[in-house]
């Protein structure tokens, strides 16, 4: 019987659908506190694209992609405590996951990182245009009102 | 309440207070003290909330996707952020939103900008007559199968506003209309020691909340009837249980949470 080797493939150790499952409940157990357009259908593809987009970043490093990934989050109302929950999941899976052949902890550090960089920015960018959005309103409403009753 | 009254951004607004609790900007220190009076008593408030917004996208791909209606006229519809109707619609679908908020529908055209087939005006959802007889509302709807939704907005509404809508509606569509409606807050226990401030506050804003059960509601609604799939609690229409609830929350607002949804023929 040949002694068996450690494989060289990342997906033998790091099982995109295991990633996707472990993001996807952590999610689910933050479900209320996220914004409005999370909903309970719609977090397990939030969990499989993120597990996606972290095998990708293993590979290409891309770090500026996961910024905007972390800024699409942010639009799109993932609550803080849905997205810490998340990252602090997917540093576990790769803390449990690590071997000599794919520094995975250093990874993972790196992109949530960058997630949470892109989030922070994208939240930001989200409230001054809101705020924006607001007061353009309260004047138009004003206006309006006014030329209404004269 | 007047029209000054919502524009006055010194005074809390129940729209204001609603997106604070969802999570929203478009709030001010006024709503967000109100929003946490109501969350210190409530807090399951959020939960109710969320259940109830969940619902929109959902009720879109059905009505469109399944069901083959090709125009939605949602009424207090609030924000058209990124989780409402029109997101949950494939193109060439009207939707019409329409709210009593004037800086609401400021605010939301500004959203919109030219967002193809998607229109924003500024109605009263307890007169929904006047929405649906407007010109330019007739002319995007003619020839159209149409959809009607009234979601989040039933318990602010009285006893007499619910039936004239429920008539109203009835009497403008046709057979092969449908009108999607929230039966918001069935179920709650009215009689809760914290509900008096809460009910309170919202009668000091002017739009004071009506706590009825689903079988008052569906009275009310006549004679429009629930279609065969009846209406669900908020709750089972995600996919969750109980569990999302402590034992003081079920005892308070009743074992659905959150009311109930339903798609209501004639």
């Amino acid at each position: 019987m040949p002694a068996s080797t450690p494989s060289n493939s990342l997906a033998d150790h790091l099982a995109e659908p295991v990633l996707a499952e472990a993001l996807q409940h952590s999610l689910r157990s933050t479900l209320f506190s996220s914004g409005l357009t999370v909903s309970p259908r719609q977090v397990n593809k939030v969990g499989a694209d993120i597990a996606s987009a972290f095998l990708v970043f293993f590979e290409n490093q891309d770090v500026t992609a996961v910024q905007a990934d972390g800024s699409r989050l942010a639009h799109a109302g993932l609550g803080h405590r849905s997205i810490l929950t998340m990252t602090e999941t997917l540093r576990q899976v790769c803390r449990e996951k690590s071997n000599p052949l794919f520094d995975l902890p250093n990874v993972a550090g790196v992109y949530v990182n960058a997630l949470l960089e892109g989030y922070m920015a994208g939240r930001e960018e989200l409230v001054l245009q809101e705020q924006q959005r607001t007061v353009q309103a309260y004047i138009r409403a004003s206006a309006q009102r006014e030329d209404e009753t004269g | 309440m007047t029209k000054e009254s919502i524009v006055d951004a010194s005074v809390p607004s129940a729209g204001r207070i609603y997106d604070f609790i969802l999570g929203g900007h478009h709030n001010f220190e006024v709503d967000r003290q109100a929003a946490q009076m109501i969350l210190q008593n409530f807090p399951f408030v959020s939960k109710m909330m969320r259940l109830q917004r969940w619902c929109l996208q959902d009720i879109a791909r059905e009505l469109t996707q399944v069901r083959g209606y090709e125009a939605i006229v949602d009424f207090a519809s609030g924000l058209p952020t990124q989780d409402h109707l029109h997101f949950g619609v494939p193109p060439g679908i009207t939707v019409i939103y329409s709210d009593y908020d004037p800086v609401v529908v400021q605010y939301a055209q500004e959203i919109l900008g030219d967002t193809p087939n998607v229109h924003f005006y500024e109605a009263d959802a307890r007169r929904p007559e006047e929405l649906l007889q407007r010109p330019e509302v007739e002319t995007m709807l003619s020839g159209k199968k149409v959809a009607l939704i009234s979601w989040g907005v039933g318990a602010f509404m009285t006893d007499e506003e619910l039936t004239h809508v429920a008539r109203s509606l009835y009497d403008w569509a046709t057979a092969d209309m449908c009108w999607v409606f929230n039966a918001q807050a069935a179920d709650f226990n009215p009689d809760h020691p914290a509900a008096g401030p809460i009910l309170q506050m919202y009668q000091r804003m002017g739009t004071p909340v009506q706590f009825r059960s689903l079988d008052r509601y569906l009275e009310l609604l006549e004679p429009w009837k629930p279609d065969a799939g009846g209406f669900v609690s908020l709750l089972e229409w995600h996919g969750l249980d109980q569990s999302e609830m402590s034992n003081e929350e079920r005892n308070t607002f009743g074992p659905t949470g959150a009311g109930y949804g339903g798609f209501l023929i004639k």
